[in-house]
């Protein structure tokens, strides 16, 4: 059921009013409610994961209860250890045993070691990355004091299976169950940025990811009978894609979010206005960041500090390999994580990496032209890493940038058709001009500020531009991960 | 100290909902007012009314048709112009868009397709455009309203379009052996499984012919033979039975003349299962020739054979 579809509207209008009309006057109520609600809305895309889900939260559970209750820090600690590598080892066992058999099968294969190992039937959870991320950070948070275990399994297991978050994120923090124990009012503006964040998520997936896919798709499936422009801009929209389609799936969910009172962590800013690459990660997929940063690169660099720069070049290449190796099982993710880690060496060595700079505007409002370049070249090295992200192996990457490379990277790009590239230039320059313009904001669409007369012109062009250049419905990209 | 009434919040976030409730409705009918406009607004100022000569042989089908019949050399013994809707994929809505182009009194050719019938919605090529008749005539025989949303959605792009033309087009080669295109499973799920979508198919497919009569055409209904290791499960298939039941209806009600058009050859008249290759296509429309040739007035359904 996804954000969307007809079914998921359904059951949205079903929660609303039931949420907010007959169960206000009890929040206990309303978080059962929601807890199976969102036990529903999981178990509608496999019912055969959901004891999984259900069996983890409650271990999880006890855990956090064991934790504070100890009477030792020893016995906390290993409490904490069992936590971490009960979640660890759902991921590896879920998303990546099989990776890790053939790898090594193959390995052995190499060295002339004939193997008799075979792979598993095994079926991925649908969101297994995200809520055991949950799960393993209340107990690393417990045990650290940041929270306070809840005695309530509902607030848990509903903070662990929200539905809006639990299939793609955003990945909050333990500190949302404060949010699920207070009193929720029903809040009109909350709610109207709430259904104008999910407009602007709708937009940016059916008009600029799904119409990016159409060409991304064909020429990735083509690669080498395309020549290098056309190479580039399918490289250049393939990053609009996922950017538009990862985003929106969570500017939806953060709307969805807003609609029941609730404020959800947000997950991108407006990443591809970044300086450089360190920026870049403090913009994309930040809920993924803050938690990697807090539990491994941060206990990492401590680690390591005595290294100096070495030592924290060393933590931020883990870093991002296990960035990379979050989003599946394939050496390409764990290229792309490499890549990326790679390109903070210059910034560590130079002493950029911590330092935040702001982007300056000329009278305007555009970037003066220094930044414009940082921008750009920020921007090109991504494009290049989302070529790695993109390729089925690490032969097809090399095959595509390989094609990229040369002398036809300046002939006319191959563009489909007319009905095709115009109405799809228009909604990522759309869809930049309107991010630029409310970059200091929370969402594209936060219009609050301006007149109604203005707001309801752009809702309009937003709306059609939907329904009339909306694309064929494609998967949500990270599903998968 | 002044204390929060608890009433009072409670009916101002009472108040909060209801103005959400309102604004959201308003938003909702103007959004849908608009979205209705445009589509309207479009399909006016981008529709150009298409006439075409009812002198004119009209043709219409999925890929069987289009692989099986030679436009050119049809034309060149009727002495007339063909126009031709029918594409690989094509879908009954598709022929509903097509039927409405012709004129009445014109000569029909038309495919009475089990592949069209039976294959999932989903891969039907349904791209002939916008027509809203068309599209509450398939919601009215029980399309469901996804698959209507879907063949919008195709065609929301496309008000711009001629559903009929006359450009010829690359027959399949002659071969020694039979190509594989889809596997032979892939025919035994198509025949063999009942499918939702049967009865809606059929249900319009009927109507779009009945607008046919009732445009006075003469109308030639055309069976298509599939490879004998098709039809070897086929014949006796849950859908082969429906077909064949839908095909009865049709000889009864429009009182069509059945005939079987058998084609003879020492070479190989079919390029893969279900698409005749250029000789079979040959042989096939010298016989349609003369048939539509000797008899202007009958209506007929030919079912092809190949012996």
């Amino acid at each position: 059921m996804v954000f969307n579809s007809i079914p998921f509207v359904l059951f949205f209008v079903v929660v609303f009013f039931v949420y907010w009309l007959l169960l206000k006057k009890s929040t206990k109520t309303q978080n059962i409610f929601l807890l199976v609600a969102s036990y529903f809305f999981y178990g509608y895309a496999n019912w055969k994961m959901l004891p999984l889900l259900i069996v983890a939260t409650a271990v999880f559970y006890f855990l956090g209860i064991g934790i504070s209750q100890s009477e030792s820090e020893k016995k906390a600690s290993i409490l904490r250890a069992l936590g971490v590598v009960l979640g660890v080892g759902i991921l590896l066992y879920f998303k990546y045993l099989n990776f890790f058999i053939e790898s090594f099968a193959n390995l052995f294969e190499s060295m002339g070691l004939h193997t008799n190992w075979h792979t598993f039937n095994i079926i991925m959870p649908l969101g297994v990355s995200f809520f055991t991320f949950r799960l393993i950070s209340y107990v690393i948070d417990v045990y650290n004091g940041e929270v306070e275990p809840t005695r309530d399994v509902v607030e848990f297991a509903t903070y662990i299976a929200f539905f809006p978050c639990i299939l793609s994120g955003p990945i909050d923090k333990p500190k949302f169950i404060s949010q699920l124990h207070q009193k929720r009012e029903f809040n009109y503006n909350q709610a109207v940025d709430g259904m104008r964040q999910i407009l602007w998520g709708l937009f940016k997936k059916l008009v600029v990811a799904d119409n990016c896919a159409v060409y991304v798709d064909q020429v990735f499936s083509s690669h080498t009978d395309q020549s290098g422009s056309t190479l580039l801009l399918a490289a250049i929209f393939c990053s609009f894609q996922v950017y538009a389609d990862f985003s929106g799936y969570s500017d939806m969910a953060i709307g969805v979010g807003k609609l029941l009172g609730f404020s959800i962590t947000r997950n991108f800013n407006n990443p591809f206005f970044a300086l450089n690459v360190a920026d870049f990660w403090r913009r994309w997929h930040m809920s993924l960041t803050s938690w990697i940063t807090d539990y491994v690169f941060t206990p990492l660099s401590f680690q390591f500090r005595r290294w100096g720069k070495v030592g924290m070049i060393i933590a931020i290449i883990i870093n991002m390999v296990v960035v990379g190796l979050w989003h599946g099982a394939n050496w390409t993710f764990v290229v792309f994580g490499l890549y990326h880690g790679l390109l903070f060496v210059p910034l560590v060595l130079s002493g950029a990496f911590m330092k935040k700079d702001r982007l300056s505007t000329n009278k305007i409002g555009l970037p003066v032209l220094k930044d414009l370049g940082r921008m750009l070249l920020t921007f090109a090295l991504v494009v290049f890493g989302v070529v790695i992200f993109r390729a089925e192996n690490i032969g097809q990457a090399w095959e595509y940038v390989c094609g990229m490379c040369n002398r036809s990277i300046f002939t006319v790009p191959w563009l489909i058709n007319r009905e095709y590239y115009i109405p799809t230039f228009v909604s990522v320059l759309l869809l930049l001009l309107t991010e630029w313009v409310s970059r200091a904001k929370q969402h594209g669409l936060s219009v609050e500020n301006c007149s109604v007369v203005f707001r309801w012109i752009f809702y309009s062009v937003i709306v059609i531009l939907i329904v009339y250049e909306g694309g064929q419905p494609a998967p949500f990209v990270y599903f998968q991960f | 100290m002044k204390v929060a009434n608890p009433l009072r919040l409670s009916i101002s976030n009472s108040d909060d909902m209801s103005k959400f409730l309102k604004r959201i409705l308003i938003a909702m009918l103007l959004f849908s007012a608009l979205i209705v406009g445009v589509c309207f607004l479009l399909h006016f100022l981008r529709q150009k009314p298409v006439t075409y000569d009812s002198e004119c042989v009209f043709v219409w089908g999925d890929s069987g048709m289009y692989q099986g019949l030679d436009l050119k050399l049809l034309g060149d013994k009727m002495g007339k112009q063909i126009l031709s809707a029918a594409g690989h994929g094509s879908g009954i809505y598709d022929f509903l868009v097509s039927q409405k182009n012709i004129p009445d009194n014109a000569v029909t050719v038309v495919s009475f397709s089990e592949a069209a019938l039976c294959r999932n919605p989903l891969s039907d090529y349904n791209r002939k455009g916008f027509e809203i008749d068309c599209l509450k005539e398939v919601f009215l025989s029980g399309c469901s309203v996804n698959e209507c949303i879907r063949i919008l959605n195709l065609n929301k792009k496309s008000f711009r379009y001629m559903a009929f033309s006359n450009l010829p087009h690359t027959m399949y080669p002659f071969a020694d052996s039979l190509v594989y295109p889809e596997p032979l499973p892939l025919w035994h799920s198509l025949f063999e499984e009942p499918k939702d979508w049967f009865p809606w198919k059929a249900k319009a497919y009927t109507k779009g012919l009945q607008h046919l009569f009732d445009k006075h055409s003469q109308i030639i209904l055309v069976q298509f033979p599939f490879d004998e290791q098709v039809e070897s499960f086929a014949k006796n298939s849950i859908n082969r039975h429906l077909s064949d039941s839908l095909k009865r209806v049709l000889i009864d009600e429009y009182a069509l003349k059945y005939d079987s058009v058998v084609l003879h050859s020492d070479s190989l008249l079919m390029h893969d299962l279900s698409h005749m290759n250029e000789v079979g296509a040959r042989l096939f429309t010298l016989e349609i020739a003369e048939i539509l040739r000797s008899d202007t007035v009958n209506n007929y359904f030919i079912e092809v054979m190949i012996q």
